[in-house]
C-alpha cells in the first residue's frame, strides 16, 4: 500500500526527461572542473521561461517521462571511460569478443599495445587495493571478516640516483562481505578489531581500526637492489622479443628464489604490464608471454574493485594437502576487452569448502587492486590524501 | 561484481566507494560516478523542481560532489554510500530553490487531471485510477509538508532510498527518518480526507 502511495507521487512529479544536451553538457562540466578549468558557463534560461517549461512541459510530455521515471531503477551502465588507467590504452576498431578464449584476448592485447612514453621526473603509479587475510574477528558470540583498503602511490624516479617514495593512506578495515557487515551489525557494529594476540616478544593484541588512517609519504630506502631489479623501470627494460623475455623472466624469478612456474610468471607480467612504463614492443611480448602460459582462462565479466567493467583472465593452481582437502590460489588480471588495456588484477588463496567454494575459515587470504593511474610526472611526490 | 560469484567472494562490493577513493588519487576517475548516477540524481531533481531547474541541480550535485569529495566518510559499515551521499547534496541544492519547487507543486495542483497517462507497473490500475482524482490534493499536501518531511518522503518515494540510505543522505539517525517519515504519510493521508488514499479506490473497477 505505501509502495501504491509512492508510485502516485511519482507518478504525479515525474518531469521530462533531460534533453541528449543536457546530459552532455553536464558532463562537460564536470570533466572541465576536474582538468582544473573553469565550468563552462551554461546557458541559463530566465526565470519566467524556466517556470513555463517547468509546468507545461510536466503536463505535455506525461507520457513520456513515465516511462523514464520507470526505467530508472538501473542505472547507466559505467562504459568505457578512458579515465586514468594502466598504461597501454588502445581504441582499436575490432577484436575478438570478451568471451573469446583468453589466449585470444591476449594475443589482441599484443596487437594494441600502445605507448606510455612521455616527459617527467617520475613514474607514478596511483593503486587502490582492498584485501583480507581470513583472521576471523570475534565479538559477542559473533565471528567475522574484516579487509581493508588503502590507496598506495610509488613514485620511481627516472634517475636512479635519486629517491624513490611511497605514498600510502589506509582507508580503514570494514566488514568483508554482506554477511560479514550483518554479524557486525549483530555484534553492536564495534569500530575496531582485535585481531588477537600478537606474534611479539612485547605481548598485546593485534587491534585494527574503521576509520582511514593517516595519509603518509615515505621515502624508499634500502631496497635499492630490489627496485633496481624488480622495480617498474628495471621491468620496463627487459627484452621485447618472446622468448628471450620469458628467459630472462624466468631468471628474474630464479633469483629470488622462487620456481618460474606458469604463475609466478603471470604474475610478475602482470605487474610489468599493470606498472612498468613499458614501450609497446614490451608491451606486445609480455602479452604474447601470457598468452602461451596454460591454464590461463577467460573466468568471465569481472568488475575491478572501483567499478570499472573488464574480463578476468584467470589462472588457478589446485594443491592437494597431505592432510586432506585442497588449497586453491587464483591469480586474475582484469583486462577492458573494448581497450585491451589492464585495469588491475588480484588474488585469492583458500581451501575449497564442501560446496566448492573457499572456505574461508581455514584462513588462507586475498587481495584486489585497480591502477588507476599509471604515468610519467613532474610533480613532486606528495602522500595520496589531498590531490 | 555480483553477477560473479568468483569476484564477490573476493572482497565486499563497494565499487562506488572505491571509485570515490581512487578520485582522490586520479580525479579523473570520479567522472565514472557521473555515469552511474547522473540519469537518476537528475530525475530526483527534476522531480522536485522541474525538467530544467533538474538539469542545473543535478548537473551542480556533481560539481559539488568532486570539490568536496574529500569529506567523503568511509569510516561506516561497507565503505560509506556515494549514492546516498550524492542525494544528500542533491537535497542541499534544492533547498536553495524552495521557491521553484513550491511553484511546481502549485502548478500541479492546477494541472488537473492525468488519470490516463498510463502508468507501468504492478500499481498500474490502482495508481491510474487514484491519480486523477488525487492529485491536485497530493500535490497541495507535498507543498504544505515542512522541507524536512518532504525530504524523506521524497527521498523514499522518488529516490526511492530506504530508511539506512536516507539517514546516510540527511545526517540523520534512522529513527527520525521513520519518525519523519510517518509525519509525512500522515500529512498526505489527511490531505486526502483522512483515509488511506489506496483504499479509497479498492474494490472500484
Amino acid at each position: 500500500m505505501m509502495e501504491t502511495e509512492n508510485q502516485m507521487i511519482r507518478t504525479l512529479l515525474a518531469a521530462p526527461p533531460p534533453s541528449a544536451d543536457t546530459t552532455t553538457a553536464a558532463r562537460r562540466q564536470l570533466t572541465d572542473v576536474i582538468a582544473g578549468r573553469r565550468p563552462a558557463r551554461r546557458r541559463r534560461p530566465s526565470w519566467r521561461l524556466s517556470l513555463a517549461g517547468s509546468g507545461l512541459a510536466a503536463v505535455a510530455a506525461a507520457g513520456v517521462a513515465l516511462v523514464m521515471a520507470a526505467g530508472t531503477g538501473g542505472p547507466p551502465g559505467l562504459g568505457a571511460t578512458g579515465s586514468g588507467g594502466a598504461p597501454g590504452v588502445a581504441a582499436p576498431p575490432a577484436g575478438p569478443q570478451a568471451d573469446a578464449a583468453a589466449p585470444q584476448l591476449l594475443l589482441a592485447a599484443a596487437e594494441r599495445a600502445e605507448t606510455t612514453a612521455g616527459t617527467g621526473r617520475y613514474w607514478r603509479v596511483a593503486k587502490v587495493a582492498e584485501g583480507a587475510l581470513y583472521l576471523p574477528v570475534h565479538v559477542k558470540g559473533e565471528t567475522f571478516y574484516v579487509s581493508e583498503r588503502a590507496i598506495t602511490e610509488i613514485w620511481t624516479p627516472r634517475d636512479p640516483g635519486e629517491q624513490a617514495w611511497e605514498g600510502r593512506q589506509s582507508l580503514g578495515f570494514q566488514p568483508r562481505t554482506a554477511e560479514d557487515e550483518a554479524a557486525w551489525k549483530r555484534a553492536g557494529s564495534p569500530r575496531s578489531f582485535d585481531f588477537g594476540p600478537a606474534d611479539s616478544p612485547q605481548g598485546g593484541h593485534v587491534i585494527r581500526r574503521m576509520g582511514p588512517g593517516k595519509p603518509e609519504l615515505t621515502s624508499i630506502t634500502g631496497d635499492g637492489d630490489y627496485a633496481s631489479t624488480y622495480g617498474p623501470i628495471a621491468l620496463a627494460d627487459l627484452p621485447t622479443e618472446p622468448a628471450k623475455l620469458r628467459a630472462a623472466v624466468d631468471a628474474l624469478i630464479k633469483k629470488r628464489g622462487v620456481e618460474p612456474t606458469d604463475a609466478a610468471v603471470f604474475a610478475l607480467l602482470g605487474n610489468l604490464l599493470t606498472e612498468a612504463p613499458a614501450q609497446p614492443e614490451l608491451r606486445a611480448a609480455a602479452f604474447t608471454v601470457l598468452s602461451t602460459l596454460s591454464g590461463v582462462v577467460n573466468a568471465g565479466p569481472r568488475a575491478d574493485i572501483t567499478g570499472r567493467k573488464g574480463v578476468a583472465l584467470e589462472l588457478k593452481q589446485a594443491f592437494k594437502q597431505p592432510e586432506g582437502g585442497t588449497f586453491v590460489n587464483r591469480a586474475w588480471l582484469i583486462l577492458d576487452p573494448k581497450t585491451y588495456q589492464l585495469l588491475g588484477g588480484g588474488m585469492q588463496g583458500a581451501m575449497v569448502g564442501k560446496d566448492g567454494k573457499p572456505d574461508v575459515t581455514k584462513g588462507g587470504k586475498e587481495s584486489s587492486t585497480a591502477v588507476v593511474t599509471a604515468q610519467w610526472t613532474d610533480q613532486r611526490p606528495v602522500a595520496p590524501h589531498g590531490h | 561484481m555480483s553477477a560473479d560469484p568468483d569476484a564477490a567472494a573476493a572482497g565486499p562490493a563497494n565499487p562506488d566507494a572505491a571509485a570515490l577513493l581512487a578520485s582522490r588519487a586520479d580525479p579523473d576517475v570520479f567522472a565514472v560516478l557521473f555515469d552511474r548516477y547522473f540519469a537518476e540524481l537528475r530525475h530526483y531533481a527534476a522531480s522536485r523542481l522541474g525538467g530544467e531547474r533538474g538539469d542545473d541541480v543535478a548537473a551542480e550535485t556533481f560539481l559539488v560532489a568532486f570539490r568536496t569529495r574529500e569529506r567523503f566518510r568511509t569510516d561506516v559499515a561497507g565503505g560509506g554510500n556515494v549514492r546516498a551521499w550524492l542525494y544528500g547534496i542533491a537535497t542541499n541544492l534544492i533547498h536553495r530553490q524552495r521557491r521553484d519547487e513550491q511553484r511546481r507543486y502549485r502548478a500541479l495542483a492546477r494541472a488537473g487531471a492525468v488519470a490516463d497517462r498510463g502508468v507501468p507497473g504492478d500499481d498500474v490500475a490502482l495508481a491510474r485510477v487514484t491519480a486523477g482524482a488525487l492529485q491536485p490534493a497530493l500535490a497541495r499536501a507535498l507543498a504544505a509538508l515542512p522541507a524536512r518531511d518532504r525530504d524523506v518522503l521524497l527521498l523514499t518515494a522518488v529516490a526511492q532510498l530506504d530508511y539506512a540510505e536516507v539517514s546516510a543522505a540527511l545526517g540523520v539517525p534512522p529513527g527520525t527518518v521513520g519518525s519523519r517519515l510517518t509525519r509525512a504519510r500522515r500529512a498526505l493521508r489527511e490531505a486526502f480526507g483522512g483515509d488511506d488514499p489506496t483504499r479509497i479506490d479498492e474494490g472500484k473497477p
